[in-house]
């Protein structure tokens, strides 16, 4: 017995780090959340939802809760279709990469998503039919190619690398990022996805990236 | 400057949004629609608020305003503060999936009294009941407590500097 069986208990339960555990109370925001989850994604266009509480209210809580209801595929809120989800993305856990911040973004966003379910919905876009500018990267992502990930994660990667890949200009600006992230919409159709969830976390962390002046360790491509 | 930089990165969502009818067309029906969930808390939203509603003195709709406006308000889920059955309910959840057996008090080894005053610091908050819990229930182990009450949680949270003032 360890030091906690004094207390009848296996462990202190209180950790704040811990998603493990159920959900108190909430039913009626919960309620919410998946009504709207599930219009969303039976819906026909892109949406934006806001969840909005003061700091400890529990907002994390929610996104772990979402994310794993979804990889427990106990998501009552899908209805129709499948939906290609990510965990949690905390922008507030690393500074911005680019002083390009809408690019910062979109290459934030991919670098969250686990690299193997990125191979797994890749191998099963048919790219003979796929036809895409960005075609050889999915490929290369498929491939688990390094490269292909360090494309779409913004990192650098040598002209000669994007030649073989029919990529003219590196991820340099947000338009090659926007197009980059449609492409990837189009490609996930493609492969059995009709929605790409992206939970957001900490997103009041955008007004104190605004605030800052020029961050000299950002990267400039 | 600040407000240049926060434009920019909601264009960029503005932009997948308002572009996604197009590509939809253009590709019939064969695009992903993208879902955007933000967690964020109220000073941030009003923060941005305020800059929209500067935004819109100053360009009469340019900056951050094309983003805002396509937020539905009924796609807006407000988390309410924690009341004390919510903190009670929280406490006894979390002892019960630690228990190794069965006890008559199912906050045991809090007493309610010490629930009610933790709730009372806590700021209706969870994240502060399950803070001050977990320090209350390392300190009882440690001084060999079985039982905390009010005055134990005064007692040890008060060492913490943790402020036990009603709120």
């Amino acid at each position: 017995m360890n030091q906690w069986g004094k207390l009848s208990l296996k462990e202190n339960p209180f950790d704040i780090y811990s998603y493990e555990h159920r959900m108190a109370d909430r039913k009626e925001e919960w309620g919410r959340i998946e009504n709207l989850l599930r219009s969303a994604f039976s819906g026909r266009g892109p949406r934006i939802l806001l969840l909005l509480g003061d700091y400890g209210i529990g907002k994390t809580f929610i996104l772990e809760k979402i994310y794993q209801s979804l990889s427990e595929k106990k998501a009552v809120f899908v209805v129709r279709g499948n939906v290609l989800y990510e965990k949690r993305l905390a922008i507030m856990e690393s500074e911005p990469r680019w002083t390009k911040f809408g690019l910062d973004l979109i290459t934030r966003i991919f670098d969250n998503i686990e690299p193997q379910k990125l191979v797994d919905v890749m191998k099963k876009v048919n790219f003979t039919k796929f036809h895409s500018k960005f075609s050889k990267i999915f490929q290369g992502i498929a491939n688990n190619d390094d490269n292909a990930f360090n494309y779409i994660r913004g990192e650098k990667v040598p002209a000669k690398i994007l030649q073989e890949y029919g990529i003219a200009s590196p991820l340099s600006d947000s338009p090659i990022g926007i197009a980059l992230f449609f492409e990837f919409l189009r490609a996930i159709k493609f492969g059995g996805y009709d929605n790409f969830l992206t939970l957001i976390d900490e997103f009041e962390y955008i007004t104190s990236i605004g605030r800052k002046e020029n961050n000299s360790d950002s990267k400039h491509l | 400057m600040g407000e240049k930089k926060i434009t920019q990165i909601l264009n960029t969502f503005r932009q997948i949004y308002d572009d996604f009818g197009s590509y939809d067309k253009r590709y019939n029906k064969k695009v992903a629609k993208p879902i955007f969930m933000f967690a964020i808390s109220p000073g941030g939203w009003d923060s941005l608020l305020e800059l929209d509603k500067t935004a819109r003195k100053k360009t009469g709709g340019g900056g951050i305003a094309p983003f805002m406006e396509r937020i539905s308000k009924k796609d807006v889920i407000s988390l309410k503060a924690f009341s004390l059955e919510d903190s009670f309910e929280l406490v006894e959840l979390r002892l019960k999936e630690a228990r190794t057996k069965k006890v008559k008090n199912p906050l045991s080894p809090f007493s309610k009294k010490c629930i009610k005053f933790v709730h009372k610091v806590s700021f209706n908050k969870p994240r502060n009941v399950l803070q001050y819990c977990s320090i209350l229930l390392e300190d009882a182990l440690d001084e060999g407590i079985t039982l905390i009450d009010v005055k134990d949680a005064e007692t040890i949270l008060g060492e913490y500097g943790i402020s036990l003032e009603e709120k």
